[in-house]
């Protein structure tokens, strides 16, 4: 007997054709409950395929997480579009202020959970009214609904376009939604323009001391914001992969600065919108349908999502202008390695959003191997590597410059390299979880780099033997990546403090790794790069004045060093790394640090997993934890508060060093800080302040992320 | 990683159990082997039907179902869901595909 009712012909109509759709059911129902029955407790009947492991990802079925297509009984069938329309439950025409100021606020809420992570279709695409804008009569609410479709378009360009995100970050699937594609970009911030002139001549007419003049005032700026937002992200996208030029990007700024300023008097008036329905989580009480979509996500979903609220939405999108703002300043940065730091200070940020990291990441490199789509990437690499160290072969006066062999050797270095320079920038832009992951992987292709690099300079060498080589950097090209690699590695060290991953037993190992080595290589690698600029700037001056018969040096002009506000601030830092290190030294003499059990105590395994992506380079080579231990033992020969007062010493140090920075910036303020708090405190302690004291030290990470204040009880 | 080990090796104990229980081996374990990796449509309290390949029960009736798709009598089309599983309580009916008796794996 064939099947034939009509569930099996709805599986005919689908896709799985795989499985030939043609079944005989036959009920078991009691007899499979009867069988069993027979199974011990505990027993699973299975195939032998099939274990344990791989039911622990199946989706249990009417469970209210995890089984998104549940039918519940208490819950109504959501509101659709079509049945809103009909019933009249989505106003069309002549919305009042405070409908709108509540559709408008509840949209936003909603574009900004999506940005912080959701689905589209729980937050953006709940509102009825973004399923078809062509119905909606009133003009201010089809300009601004068509307005927030053209806002997720380009924002979801944006992001994709720059891949800097993870499956936590951002879900790009808009699931077939049309974002009013049949209208142009222009065309829609003209209509909003249009609603906004209306708004104004109402505005004029009203007496400012009637009520509805505030509401009025309320629907227009969040037009303008609206409309500002979206201009100056469209603006912002390459065009025929060009980044805006200067004077475009300074007319975008001069539209983000008008959007920040919008944004408290739209708080302001929040209170002035319909509320969102306390009891069934929707955003609004009109126009939304929070499980409208619930059938096109995928199965493992989340069935609710909380959507954000007002408030905290309004201030996300304040941060977020600011910081649109302040990446339009990476079209001054035509160097590679002030472009790594702008990057790297710009995810540092606290608030920088992924869509604010993704513009920035498409500003900067709109095609994978052109700056700004204008300049070859290797061009702006060549130019950064001339500026870091000068070496010989791209200086145009050297002989080595016109060297065919030469140029080619260097060229093929850049050719084959770009993609670890790009990548480290790429890296900028994941969430600051991710960029550790990838900085560990990154390091992988820094240790064939740093081999390629040292080919180089040992071809180029010879190329020069013979010749003139005054002035010659030996190791430019070396010491030009070892630069980039020991950020890198830094970068990775520092993150963990960040993340919060290391115990308070394991900050002496990581502290006195960024002491002693890395911070220290990277100020002798910038100290290397800058005698030898100066070096080059002698000769170059020399030379002018020999020709021009000069024979009064004017040398001694006193030049501004060109690394000395990083060098500075790395020394300060290296003396930082090195007051903790002291400091957790005289610590661990008094026994104040909490060891873990014996039982799961292992300090190797410990140490070589912390260092572990380390162990792939050779240069720099990484230090074993045989060299660890030895160095403890002999700084654990002084007494505790030799060990403290010595940790004062460094944090004096750092102090001196920060003063003699000029303009310091927010995050060197808060160091100094920190520095002048832990002297003071080392030197309490160094004094035998509290000596006999069990109670471990605390470690305050709250006036810096990666360095915290010591304080004792 | 721990817990990998750990399920292989309750995995092991627990295939070296089953097969203890061979020799004992009744009549209903004998049926509920026969049905392993047939294709079973459960039609659940809700009212969905879920159609896909038993894999795996135990003693509480807990049913598991890969390769599952679902089907609600409102809209005809089919929602792909994977490995599911349905507790016994969720179960209104059990039935077999006797059309489709060869192995499918």
């Amino acid at each position: 007997m064939l099947a034939d009712n009509n569930l099996d012909e709805v599986i005919e109509d689908t896709e799985m054709d795989m499985r030939k759709e043609i079944y005989e059911w036959k009920d078991i129902t009691s007899e499979f409950f009867d069988s069993v029955e027979e199974l011990e407790l505990g027993e699973l009947l299975h195939h032998e395929m099939f274990g344990l492991f791989e039911a622990m990802s199946a989706i249990e079925m009417m469970d209210k997480k995890m089984d998104i297509g549940m039918i519940d009984e208490k819950e109504k069938a959501p509101l659709t579009f079509e049945v809103a329309v009909k019933t009249g439950q989505l106003k069309l025409d002549d919305l009042q202020c405070d409908e709108l100021i509540g559709i408008y606020d509840s949209l936003f809420s909603c574009l900004v959970s999506w940005l912080e992570g959701h689905s589209p279709a729980q937050t953006v695409f709940t509102c009825l009214y973004l399923h078809d804008t062509t119905v909606i009569n009133d003009k201010y609410l089809a300009s601004f609904c068509n307005g927030i479709l053209k806002l997720t378009g380009i924002i979801r360009k944006f992001i994709t376009s720059a891949r800097v995100y993870e499956e936590e970050d951002f879900q790009p699937a808009i699931y077939n939604f049309n974002l009013c594609s049949e209208l142009s970009d222009q065309k829609v911030v003209a209509m909003m323009k249009e609603a906004e002139n209306d708004i104004q001549k109402k505005i004029k007419s009203t007496d400012p001391a009637d009520e509805s003049y505030e509401n009025l005032m309320a629907v227009f700026n969040r037009m303008k914001f609206t409309r500002l937002l979206l201009q100056c992200l469209l603006l912002l996208f390459p065009t025929k992969s060009f980044s805006p030029n200067e004077m475009e990007m300074s007319e975008i700024s001069k539209l983000l600065t008008n959007a920040v300023e919008l944004v408290p008097l739209i708080k302001k008036t929040i209170s002035k919108g319909t509320k969102p329905d306390d009891e069934n989580d929707t955003p609004n009480v009109m126009g939304f349908s929070p499980m409208v979509n619930q059938r096109l996500l995928p199965p493992t979903f989340p069935r609710y999502t909380k959507i954000k609220e007002r408030s905290g939405t309004y201030n996300y999108l304040e941060i977020l202008s600011q910081n649109l703002k302040h990446a339009c300043k990476i079209i001054n940065c035509t160097n590679y390695q002030i472009a790594l730091n702008f990057f790297m200070e710009f995810s540092k940020k606290s608030g920088s959003c992924l869509l604010s990291r993704s513009v920035l990441q498409v500003l900067y490199l709109p095609v994978p191997n052109k700056v700004f789509g204008a300049t070859n990437l290797t061009d702006v690499l060549k130019d950064s590597l001339k500026a870091f160290i000068a070496p010989a072969v791209l200086m145009p006066k050297n002989p080595l410059y016109n060297n065919p062999q030469a140029k080619e050797c260097v060229d093929s270095f850049f050719f084959y390299n770009e993609h670890t320079f790009v990548m480290f920038l790429e890296i900028c832009g994941f969430n600051r979880a991710r960029q550790r992951d990838k900085i560990a992987r990154l390091l992988d292709n820094f240790a064939s780099l740093q081999d390629e690099a040292e080919r180089v300079d040992t071809f180029l060498d010879k190329q020069l033997n013979g010749e003139t080589s005054v002035g010659t950097c030996r190791t430019s090209f070396g010491t030009w990546v070892l630069y980039y690699c020991l950020r890198a590695m830094s970068l990775f060290l520092i993150s963990g403090l960040e993340l919060e991953l290391y115990s308070v037993h394991e900050y002496l190992y990581v502290f006195w790794y960024l002491y002693e080595f890395l911070f220290g290589w990277i100020v002798s690698a910038l100290t290397r790069a800058d005698s030898f600029l100066l070096e080059q700037e002698c000769i170059s001056e020399q030379f002018k004045n020999l020709s021009k018969g000069q024979k009064k040096s004017k040398l001694k002009k006193k030049k501004m060093k060109p690394y000395g506000r990083e060098l500075m601030f790395t020394q300060a830092l290296q003396n930082v790394c090195g007051g903790y290190y002291k400091a957790l030294a005289g610590f661990h003499k008094a026994n104040r640090i909490p060891q873990p059990l014996a039982e799961f105590d292992l300090e190797q395994i410990r140490y070589e997993h912390r260092f572990a992506p380390f162990a792939e380079l050779s240069t720099p080579p990484a230090i074993g934890y045989n060299d660890f231990c030895s160095q403890k033992w002999a700084l654990l020969k002084l007494t505790q508060e030799e060990l403290f007062l010595s940790a004062a010493k460094h944090f004096h140090q750092a102090r001196t060093i920060l003063e003699h920075i000029s303009n310091l910036d927010a995050e060197m303020t808060d160091i100094l800080k920190i520095a002048k708090i832990n002297f003071v405190v080392m030197n309490l302690l160094a004094n035998g302040h509290k000596k006999d004291s069990p109670v471990p030290p605390e470690f305050d990470f709250s006036s810096h992320k990666c360095f915290p204040i010591i304080k004792q009880q | 990683m721990f817990l990998t080990e750990d399920i292989q090796q309750i995995n092991s104990e627990k295939l070296s159990q089953i097969e203890q229980n061979q020799a004992k081996d009744s009549n209903g374990r004998n049926k509920l082997k026969s049905w392993l990796n047939r294709n079973f449509r459960i039609e659940m309290i809700d009212g969905r039907k879920l159609i896909g390949l038993f894999l795996c029960t135990d003693r509480d009736a807990n049913v598991i179902l890969g390769m599952c798709s679902e089907f609600r009598s409102l809209d005809s089309e089919a929602r792909n869901l994977g490995l599911v599983i349905i507790k016994k309580c969720a179960i209104k009916k059990i039935e077999v595909d006797v059309f489709n008796q060869g192995e499918i794996l």
